[in-house]
């Protein structure tokens, strides 16, 4: 079945309908736990206690959301998470890209030794209470720093961007330097705008790991006030505790002790998801097109 | 090229020795408080004699949810009145039933523990090595604390003081082991059994589980009910084990494990010859569902959920009656079942007599989690916090916690306490249950017709009478707590986690010999039979028959 | 650079250096950034060889030599944990590898635009959602009153336990990270398989060739380097990332230990739970280290071997 050579709107061959159904069925388990939760988020007790939950939602309840919605320490911590999801990748983004450019210039003296010595943090390292000692030399414990500064650079990414740099053509910058342009001006007046979708990836990709940051909160903020989403998250769904602890405490026929433990918990769920549910088509035009990942030459 | 890569590995070099600074830096805090410190001590002694709470002091606390907790003392009159007595503002270090393990582990290799914290650490190596390099301050001469003194003379609090001098003020729940029955019982369902034609509350095992095969077939509510379920996963051995096996029930610490006599020599009693048959039961009733399929990733607001709405026959939890009453009744039944009287649809199970023909019940300690104090805090400190202490303690104290003011919500007619308060006791102080849990639980207390703990006056009664009963008709089997505290090289570092043990002979494919040869012989692998020669050789020595 | 005289050398040297300033002053903060929190805690690594003493801190605590070696050699709970870091990782390398790829593939010779980034959208979205949510998000759905069990039992089966059970936790594993990271690994597949020149395909077609051969002499050696770095970087992670703390940690219990306890959740245990000796921990550490360090070494040469551009 011959198609033609311009992909505009020709008729459905055989292997697209195949891969309709594939990636559609593919899809449809993706999404389906996410909805089971949606489901179990409206349940109410009353109903549950009597009936299973089926594949089609019993109730309509908005209980466990409002139950949710008036627990000031679930804001607060949505509220860390964001500032520290902003100024992490502020703060990972600037030192990563201009460390990565940096780095990928070969001629640079001493290079290839600061390359080694940072893959080398890769694999080998001193171990949780060596590190404990400097971030808190630093002034760092129980503070909320600690999840944007020790917790924000990955080697990884950087290599990646290092390599990805190193693929750009010197021509671009042969040609500033010839209109009087130093290395600094460079970088921000051209090898950032062109690499604006790359940057826009891994900015996404530091972002989802700020906003899902949970291990340095657990090990080192006792403050709630400075706790953020995920640690929030954890009391509800893993230790059942936190705000049911806190239910506990409030009279017995308040909104609060009406709720159904798993419908307050994938409340939690949902609410907690939708700031990335907002974000993430938008970000998905810039990252989808071409990233150059040509990051595997070298 | 050569000379800068050189320099590189120099810097480098140079930065870690710059980190070894910043470590000898946070090692010198590590050290004691210096001399200078005393001093100051004996003039607030000695000035002191009208008001020894005469400086504010402000001393750190950390406990679960304690920021929570200490925010509910604004509005709290009782409280704020305990604390202006003594002077003391808490500064509270939260800590979270998730992550207090690491957390105070973490402070304490840093060398910046607040002045107190509350963890379960009794019989776990680290907290010998706590008491042995510093960690932990001993508690001073406690002649101006005869309160406190005098909690310490219960025999199984008094055994932990090491050298003669206590490191730690452990949380008492009962004042004698038959109390430990209280912490793993089983709430089931009356009601369902009657309408599933089962005529006999249940005394024994094959009662009990004649019961549950009963009300999961008949499925009077049409729920699809299953059998058994548990409020945390580490409980099952206190129910299990009581099944000819009662001296193994442990409190899921890995380290408290109780010795007995078997055929001459002392053995953990885990290991006894009565530990298969006990399995085996186990095995029989979770192959013919009379447990939930689920009950390895239970916890506990899930569990009451499931026995409250209906979905579990019965339920293993601790907490006893005060919880039936706090989390099952107050919390829950109102929702499913509000015209039903809880009291005549739920029962406690009473210790069920095994294949001996004698009840048992779950032996602990008397007590849970401790009091620990840094081993930097001011003494001026410590004597303040004791002092507190002392008075929660005290009987007046205890009366101000439990029925609340003179006059306002309680009088007194002679020896009896009649409450005029009608709302609970918690709505009206929330952090006096905060103030009382830091110091001790003392549980018992509230298992008595004239204590408002238990609301429903239902339950109360029957809270009253079934602790009773098991004093009257349950006697606790011969053990040495003493094999349980001693220190052997090889029982330092060992650890039972019979909970993970017991899950594995329950859910496994295997026979119940199979799965619990292999656990056994992974205990051995692990020093096993070398602990018990040493401990063997050391009760010898101390003369422990 | 190599030159003859060394005051030659040094002289450009140094004139070089001052050609780069810019880029000096660029890499400084992520030098910075390793110094402090890299390699300021590496002395750290000598607690693999010490006792840890509170009172004397990590420098203060006394030296044992190789004995925390000597006891892990015999512990038989760290031997179940490497075995299983092991057999995870190489069963995740083998199953959820190549699944990224193929799927990358399929969406480039999709034509229908749309479609493709809805279903893109759709694939990709749970990457997004932390293990510990969607750890909550496996319990409901598998528990007695879940959808799953629900399904199961209206047909008159028996319900199950995935999550407890031994012999189906380490598969419940393997599709549950395929569920959260097909999408998104896909991603780089995808962006490699962009960047091919269309007239490669074009002359392709007209030269004859189908769909396959289309796959087989242009797609594959398009992103076969991009494969190659990957696979490296994932060997050399098969002790560390490969077997994915956060996804264990979220979803194991103790009845499947024996099958999914790996090296990180044991110390994990063993340092907060149960309160072992740090220096022991740190010595299990180290070893975990060391033979990542051999792995990534040797799938590196392997790779070069087999003509490929290797990671250095």
């Amino acid at each position: 079945m011959k198609q033609t050579l311009m992909k505009k709107r020709s008729k459905m061959s055989a292997f697209d309908i195949a891969v309709y159904i594939v990636l559609g069925l593919l899809s449809l388990i993706t999404f389906f736990p996410f909805y089971n939760v949606i489901i179990i988020s409206f349940a109410k007790f009353e109903v549950i206690s009597k009936f299973n939950l089926y594949l089609l939602p019993l109730s309509f309840d908005l209980t466990a959301y409002k139950v949710l919605m008036s627990d000031a320490k679930f804001w607060s911590s949505m509220f860390n998470s964001v500032l520290i999801t902003v100024f992490g990748v502020l703060f990972s983004m600037t030192i990563s890209v201009a460390g990565a450019y940096a780095l990928s210039k070969k001629g640079m003296p001493g290079r290839n030794g600061m390359l080694t010595l940072i893959l080398f943090t890769m694999f080998f390292n001193g171990g949780l209470i060596p590190f404990y000692l400097v971030v808190k030399a630093l002034g760092l414990v129980n503070s909320m720093l600690v999840m944007i500064i020790p917790a924000g650079l990955s080697t990884f990414y950087l290599i990646i961007m290092k390599n990805y740099f190193g693929t750009l053509p010197e021509s671009l910058e042969e040609s500033a330097k010839l209109d009087g342009a130093n290395d600094l001006y460079i970088l921000l007046k051209i090898i950032l705008p062109i690499s604006a979708p790359f940057i826009a990836t891994f900015g996404l990709f530091y972002a989802v790991e700020r906003w899902n940051e949970w291990w340095y909160a657990l090990i080192f903020i006792s403050d709630s006030a400075k706790t953020p989403l995920q640690i929030y998250l954890r009391e509800t769904l893993i230790t059942s505790n936190g705000l049911l602890n806190t239910l506990a405490q409030q009279a017995a026929d308040s909104d609060s002790s009406k709720v159904y433990t798993p419908a307050l918990q994938m409340a939690t769920i949902v609410v907690s998801s939708v700031p990335i549910i907002m974000v993430y088509p938008f970000l998905q035009k810039h990252f989808a097109k071409g990233i150059l990942v040509g990051s595997i030459k070298g | 090229m050569k000379g800068l890569k050189k320099f590189g590995i120099i810097l480098a070099c140079m930065t870690m020795f710059v980190g070894l600074l910043a470590a000898c830096g946070s090692k010198a805090n590590n050290e004691k408080p210096s001399s200078g410190e005393t001093p100051a001590a004996s003039n607030s002694n000695a000035a002191g004699e009208d008001d020894p709470y005469k400086d504010p002091m402000e001393i750190s606390i950390a406990f679960w949810d304690v920021e929570a907790e200490v925010a509910k003392i604004e509005k709290d009159p009782i409280v704020q009145d305990i604390l202006k007595k003594f002077n003391i503002t808490i500064k509270p270090v939260n800590i979270t039933w998730d992550d207090y393990g690491q957390k105070i582990q973490m402070w304490a290799a840093s060398g910046q523990l607040p002045d107190v914290f509350a963890i379960d650490a009794i019989g776990t190596q680290y907290q010998r090595k706590w008491v042995e390099q510093g960690v932990v301050a001993p508690l001073p001469d406690l002649a101006k604390f005869p309160n406190l003194a005098k909690y310490f003379e219960t025999t199984d609090i008094a055994g932990l003081a090491v050298d003669g001098k206590h490191y730690t003020i452990p949380r008492r729940m009962f004042p004698s082991v038959d109390w430990s029955a209280l912490d793993r019982v089983v709430y089931y369902r009356w009601d369902l059994a009657q309408a599933a034609g089962v005529t006999k509350e249940p005394e024994t095992w094959e009662e009990f589980e004649a019961m549950l095969a009963a009300i999961v077939k008949a499925d009077p509510e049409g729920k699809k009910i299953t059998g058994l379920t548990s409020a945390q996963v580490k409980m099952i051995g206190g129910l299990f084990w009581t099944y000819g096996n009662p001296v193994a029930t442990s409190d899921g610490s890995g380290a408290d494990f109780k010795w007995i006599k078997e055929d001459g020599k002392f053995i953990p009693a885990v290991f006894s010859k009565n530990a298969l048959p006990a399995l085996q039961n186990m095995k029989n009733m979770y192959d013919n569902n009379l447990i939930d399929p689920d009950i390895a990733l239970t916890s506990p607001e899930i569990a009451y959920d499931k026995f409250s709405s209906g979905k579990s026959a019965a339920m293993l939890s601790g907490g006893g009656f005060v919880n039936l009453d706090a989390n099952i009744y107050r919390k829950r039944w109102a929702k499913s079942y509000p015209e039903m009287d809880i009291s005549d649809a739920v029962k406690v199970l009473k210790p069920l007599a095994g294949p001996d023909g004698v009840s048992s019940h779950a032996i602990f300690k008397t007590y849970w989690s401790e009091s620990y104090f840094s081993g930097k805090i001011d003494p001026k400190k410590l004597d303040r916090i004791l002092a507190l202490y002392d008075y929660v303690l005290s009987p007046e104290g205890k009366t101000l916690i439990t029925y609340g003011i003179e006059g306002v919500d309680y009088k007194a007619e002679g020896d009896k306490k009649i409450m005029l308060e009608t709302t609970a006791l918690n709505e009206k102080y929330p952090a006096i249950s905060f103030i009382r849990d830091l110091v001790a639980y003392e549980t018992a207390d509230r298992y008595d017709m004239n204590n408002p703990s238990i609301g429903h006056e239902g339950l109360r009664q029957d809270a009253v009478d079934y602790i009773d009963w098991v004093i009257n008709n349950t006697k606790v089997p011969e053990y040495d707590i003493r094999l349980t505290y001693m220190s052997t090289p090889t029982k330092d570092s060992f650890t039972v986690f019979d909970h993970d043990d017991l899950l594995n002979v329950m859910l496994s494919k295997d026979s119940v010999e199979q799965s619990w040869q292999k656990i056994v012989d992974g205990y051995k692998s692990k020093g096993l039979d070398k602990m018990i020669e040493e401990v063997n050789a050391k009760a010898k020595e101390q003369g422990i028959e | 650079m190599r030159s003859g005289s060394s005051v030659g050398t040094t002289k450009k040297l140094w004139k070089t250096m001052l050609q780069y300033k810019y880029f000096y002053l660029m890499v400084l903060p992520v030098l910075i950034w390793y110094a402090l929190f890299a390699y300021a805690p590496m002395y750290g690594v000598t607690l693999a060889f010490k006792t840890f003493d509170y009172s004397g801190g990590i420098l203060g605590s006394p030296w044992i030599g190789f004995d925390h070696f000597q006891k892990i050699w015999s512990d038989a709970d760290f031997h179940t944990a490497f075995k299983n870091t092991i057999i995870i990782s190489l069963m995740k390398l083998l199953i959820n590898f190549p699944v990224p790829i193929l799927l990358a593939i399929l969406l480039n010779e999709f034509s229908r635009k749309t479609a493709k980034r809805f279903f893109q959208t759709i694939l990709t979205f749970p990457h997004f959602i932390s293990w510990v949510v969607l750890a909550g998000i496996i319990t409901i759905i598998l528990s007695r009153d879940g959808v799953v069990n629900q399904v199961i039992m209206a047909f008159g089966f028996e319900s199950i336990a995935p999550l407890t059970d031994k012999d189906s936790f380490r598969p419940l594993l393997y599709i549950t990270h395929m569920w959260r990271e097909v999408g998104w690994d896909s991603i780089i597949y995808l962006a490699a398989l962009a960047g091919i020149n269309p007239e490669l395909y074009e002359a392709a077609e007209m030269d004859g060739a189908n769909r396959f051969k289309r796959l087989q002499h242009i797609a594959w050696p398009g992103i076969k380097s991009t494969v190659a770095i990957l696979l490296i970087l994932h060997v050399g992670q098969l002790l560390t990332q490969g077997a994915s703390f956060e996804q264990i940690f979220n979803l194991y219990s103790s009845p499947v230990y024996a099958v999914a306890d790996v090296i990180d959740t044991y110390i994990y245990r063993t340092s907060f739970q149960i309160g072992g000796d740090f220096g022991y921990m740190t010595a299990a550490g180290l070893i975990k280290s060391v033979i990542s360090v051999v792995l990534l070494i040797t799938a590196n040469t392997i790779v070069k071997r087999m003509g490929e551009e290797g990671l250095y």
